[in-house]
């Protein structure tokens, strides 16, 4: 039983949210239709806990894999998904995060409703897909209807500049992705012409495309660096990251920031690096130096900024610097890092952003000096506030803290001075966060108008408490969390620094005994 | 009976198995004559009339049912799959591509038919005249398509045109039509012209009209006839592809014609050019440089496309012009297609990757363009872009099935077009073509922004005045049905994959003979069946 579960429990995970989509679409009552989307995402929540349950920690093998005929077998594109400890985490990231963005979508979505339930849910499924597909073009896929929902989600329900943010959104990761494509269907050629048989499966492309010459990999490296670093977004693509983030609804601006960002990275760390080790080496430089240019210059940005969402905006650029800075180190520190420093980014500015989107709701206004002394008339707020802050600014015994402390080390021993450059920007960043926090929270209530307002209610609290949760538990609880992504990410920098092919394998429940094995090895 | 009269009956009389593969052809011809007569003699020829709208699409069933026979049973009747038969000498190559092309155009056909009987302005367009030149057009790209030779194309070229510039100005109290008509008029005879001398060259280097023979040609700067008749045709062939520069003629008529009869033009018609093309250089250029040379000059075309579809359609408000610069746009796939042919003859991925791209085409665009008829329908001619806005509450279903057409057109997945592009791209890149298709993705992400600005309308932005407002009535549910459909077709091809083409056989049927010899000069080319003989200058 538990293997049959485990066996389709990836495609359930990618399907479930779709079929609540149509459900949710169907239904003719508003509110009940708010109650089954949320109630859709808890199961899923809890159908993605089976894989923490019976993931084996101690391999590196693609698990709960599924490999099912899709298009026709002269094509070699197949339906492969499988989970490692690198989409483990991002997968789990993105279920739990997704019931508290719907919760807080009860006040801040209040046209359309339905539809916004349904494009939500599309999205959950487009990005448990992209997560876990182990086929080039499943991935592709996914990748592309992730944008769908998105561009529908920024268009329909932002702010005044909605169109524009969108287009541009949409646009800048399209041009990305499409070069994508073509370096796939390179590769896709390449494989064919090596071995004989047409093939995307990423398991046997990783040997096929660190066996290639390094200008051919350099190519292909760039092209597929160009898309997943647009989506990063690592300056100097990051320019359609502000307009998406301000003019997005709030739980919008939630979902890119604690999951779709990291889709970025995770590109990285799951194609482009481990395909291209010889190509990464080479372009290693670069992007630690364009990494390091985005967390300082993000980080000023943000300084100056007199919008709330701009500045959180900016201090994703900056917080995504670090990650890619800390998996081009290339070493097991860096990308335990670059892994964490992904999952807490997407807690800590998720909360961040739903923190404000309650202020919002409220005031309709995101200009900082419209507020200032919050914590007197909504003390739970500020509390909340304080706590997201904290972990943005990595402050010790958040997961911030350990995240940053990883790839700060990491970059070190390779690049002493990039990763002193990358530190201001720690430093930076705790200016900008506690000087949001002073102009918001602390000070005098000033302002008549937020004399009046209310704290948080029990569904917004109940939210905003689960992430200060995480942003703690992600702190203290760093060893149980990351033994899940040691072997994986030991064997991935292995993998890279001997440039040679990143070997892993599909593990099909129950398809033979442990050590559960089905090597891919022709 | 000598053995030479009985070869030439059994090419004017052709066996039984030839009336069955060419059963479609024969339908439509003897369905379109029926038509207006039907319409001559059952009431007035200047009203619409049911009984021809009845016979026409009848007249379709065999072009829908003999291929899906044929494809699902490959060497039912005796014929051999790996080496299909001809007939008429190579006027008529009864393989899976003709068949394939049957199918396309019948269907393709059906649903403009039935898309015209189920609108208001449709219905007042379906005089006797009209569904008998629409047979006749589909008749001729079934010919041209299954054409192995320049006489039996240039016939169903013709015979395709000319109803088309008919057709074009059909509605005659519009001007508009009437420019439109007059202009695709002369610009598609001049092109015919242009690949009537282009052939003439080609036969002066060769001596032969067959497609299989071209190999004989020699492409290069010392034989500059041989270049000529060559580019000639390739620049005849563009006009009617509407690949820029050759493109001027594309927004006007498709602005000029009637929406249901643009998605017709904009479709079938490409499709029976791109089987000529795909059987052109898919016989290749052995042993000269004709291939790296047409590839060369495809590249050029192409990139010139894209350009010129993805840039101008930027500045328009009509939805018809900006499809058409979308379709121009798609030109530029078709030449990366073309490039591919003209680098890899023989590569059945390349092949089975244009049959794909040209039939997940046609039905995004038949399906874009039905929506756009049903909803000029209930207001006037010709929408502009801000009529479209607040749609997708007015018109929820219409507004999706539009945005999966959109999408599939701008190659999104998980609509249909993601599979076409990444065929085409993935056999183009293994010729080398990479930087090719690197220009195409890129231009086509500029084209996105049109694209994305019908969304934008379509749903980002609330009603104005001067919004369409679909009626809901009883034509409007079985548009619905009927666009619904064709949607659903593309998103299941679009998650499921073209999986049919891998089961389409794309093997050229040969005519029986010898192949023919290069000619020396002042030699003639002793060459029997539909092509007669050169003259020696």
């Amino acid at each position: 039983m538990v293997s049959v579960i485990s066996q389709w429990i990836l495609t359930l995970l990618i399907f479930f949210p779709l079929l609540g989509a149509i459900v949710v679409g169907l239904m003719k009552d508003v509110q009940t239709a708010r109650h089954v989307a949320v109630a859709i995402a808890v199961l899923e929540m809890i159908f993605s806990f089976h894989l923490i349950a019976h993931f084996n920690i101690d391999s590196a093998s693609m698990q709960f894999a599924q490999d099912l005929a899709w298009l026709p077998s002269g094509t070699g594109i197949r339906y492969i998904v499988g989970v490692d400890g690198l989409s483990l985490m991002l997968v789990l990231l993105t279920t739990i995060l997704c019931p508290l963005i719907l919760l807080s979508s009860y006040s801040s979505i209040e046209s359309n409703v339905k539809s916004f339930l349904a494009l939500f849910l599309v999205l959950e499924s487009a990005m448990i897909g992209a997560l876990v597909s182990l086929d080039l073009v499943l991935f592709y896929v996914f990748w592309e209807a992730m944008l769908i929902p998105m561009y529908f989600i920024i268009g329909v329900w932002g702010g005044k500049e909605r169109i524009y943010a969108t287009t541009k959104f949409f646009i800048y990761t399209v041009v990305g992705s499409l070069l994508m494509l073509v370096a796939f269907a390179y590769l896709y050629y390449l494989h064919y012409q090596q071995n004989g048989v047409f093939s995307t499966n990423l398991i046997e492309l990783y040997r096929t495309a660190a066996g290639l010459p390094a200008e051919t990999q350099l190519w292909l490296f760039a092209a597929t660096a160009l898309a997943f670093a647009i989506k990063v977004p690592l300056f100097p693509f990051h320019t359609w990251l502000p307009d998406a983030h301000v003019q997005a609804p709030t739980p919008g601006s939630v979902i890119l920031a604690g999951v779709l960002l990291k889709m970025g990275t995770y590109g990285l760390m799951r194609m482009s690096i481990p395909m291209f080790p010889e190509a990464a080496h080479q372009a290693a430089p670069v992007m630690i130096t364009l990494s390091v240019i985005g967390i300082i210059y993000g980080a000023l940005i943000a300084w100056r900024q007199t919008d709330i969402k701009k500045l959180v905006a900016y201090s994703s650029v900056s917080h995504l610097g670090f990650v890619v800075a800390g998996m081009f180190a290339f070493n097991e520190m860096g990308f335990t890092g670059a892994l964490y420093q992904m999952v807490n980014h997407g807690v800590s500015t998720g909360a961040l952003f739903l923190l404000i989107g309650v202020v919002y709701e409220r005031r309709h206004t995101r200009e900082m000096s419209e507020y200032g002394g919050l914590a007197k008339q909504m003390p739970w707020y500020a509390f909340f506030m304080v706590v997201a802050t904290l972990g943005s600014v990595a402050l010790p015994g958040t997961g911030g803290f350990i995240g940053e402390w990883l790839i700060l080390n990491g970059v070190f021993q390779v690049h002493p001075v990039m990763a002193t450059l990358a530190g201001t920007g720690v430093i930076l960043g705790a200016i900008y966060m506690l000087w949001l926090v002073l102009k918001v929270v602390w000070g005098p209530l000033n302002n008549e108008e937020n004399k009046k307002l209310p704290d948080c209610s029990p569904r917004e609290s109940f939210v905003l408490a689960t992430l200060s949760v995480f942003v703690f538990a992600t702190g203290f609880l760093s060893a149980p969390i990351l033994e899940h992504t040691v072997p994986t990410l030991k064997k991935l920098q292995e993998s890279v620094n001997s440039k040679s092919a990143y070997k892993t394998q599909l593990v099909i429940p129950g398809r033979s005994n442990e050590p559960m094995k089905v090597m891919m090895e022709k | 009976m000598n053995e030479a009269l009985q070869s030439s009956l059994n090419l004017i009389f052709p066996s039984a198995a030839f009336y069955l593969h060419a059963a479609p052809i024969l339908a439509m011809l003897v369905g379109g004559l029926v038509a207006l007569l039907a319409g001559v003699f059952r009431g007035n020829p200047d009203r619409p009339s049911m009984v021809s709208y009845q016979i026409g699409f009848i007249s379709c069933f065999p072009s829908v049912i003999v291929p899906l026979i044929l494809l699902s049973a490959p060497g039912s009747f005796g014929m051999s799959v790996s080496q299909p038969p001809a007939w008429l000498g190579s006027g008529f190559l009864a393989d899976q591509i003709s068949q394939f092309t049957f199918l396309v155009v019948g269907l393709g056909t059906m649903f403009t038919l039935f898309m015209a009987e189920i609108s208001n302005a449709g219905r007042q367009l379906l005089r006797p005249e009209l569904v008998c030149l629409m047979l006749f057009a589909s008749a001729g790209i079934m010919i041209m398509a299954s054409a192995g030779e320049f006489m039996a194309f240039f016939t169903g070229l013709e015979l395709m045109s000319i109803p088309l510039y008919v057709l074009v100005g059909y509605q005659r109290h519009d001007t508009r039509g009437l420019e439109a008509a007059v202009k695709y008029f002369l610009m598609g005879a001049t092109a015919s012209a242009i690949i009537l001398m282009g052939m003439a060259l080609i036969y002066l280097n060769i001596g032969t009209l067959r497609w299989s023979d071209f190999a004989l040609l020699n492409v290069s700067l010392s034989n500059p006839f041989g270049v000529l008749g060559l580019l000639l045709f390739v620049v005849g062939l563009s006009f009617k592809l509407g690949i820029a520069p050759f493109h001027t003629w594309g927004p006007d008529v498709y602005q000029g014609a009637h929406s249901t009869l643009t998605g017709y033009m904009s479709t079938l018609v490409k499709v029976g050019i791109v089987m000529v093309v795909l059987r052109i250089l898919g016989n290749g250029f052995a042993g000269n440089d004709g291939g790296v040379w047409l590839a060369k000059i495809f590249w050029v075309l192409g990139t010139l496309s894209i350009l010129v579809g993805s840039v101008f359609g930027l500045v328009h408000n009509s939805i018809k012009r900006m499809l058409a610069y979308s379709s121009i746009a798609n030109a530029g796939y078709f030449c990366l297609a073309f490039a591919t042919l003209a680098l890899s003859p023989a590569s059945a991925e390349a092949r089975q990757a244009v049959l794909a791209y040209t039939a997940i085409y046609t039905i995004l665009n038949l399906g874009a363009f039905a929506i756009l008829a049903w909803l000029e329908d209930g207001s006037r001619e010709d929408l502009l872009k801000e009529e479209l806005a607040g749609l997708g509450k007015r018109a929820p279903f219409a507004s999706i099935c539009l945005t999966i057409f959109i999408l599939g057109l701008a190659g999104i997945p998980p609509a249909a077009g993601f599979f076409g592009k990444f065929m085409l791209i993935s056999s183009a890149v293994s010729v080398g073509l990479i930087g090719l298709a690197v220009v195409m993705v890129l231009l086509s992400c500029v084209a996105l922004f049109y694209y994305l600005s019908l969304l934008v309308e379509i749903w980002l932005k609330p009603a104005t005045r001067s919004s369409v407002n679909p009626q809901d009535n009883e034509d409007s549910r079985d548009v619905r049905v009927l666009v619904g459909i064709v949607a659903f077709a593309s998103l299941v091809v679009g998650i499921v994959g073209p999986r049919w083409v891998a089961s389409i056989n794309p093997t050229f049927a040969r005519e029986n003979r010898a192949p023919a010899q290069p000619l020396k000069t002042g030699q003639t080319n002793q060459d029997s069946g539909t092509t007669g003989q050169r003259q020696d200058l």
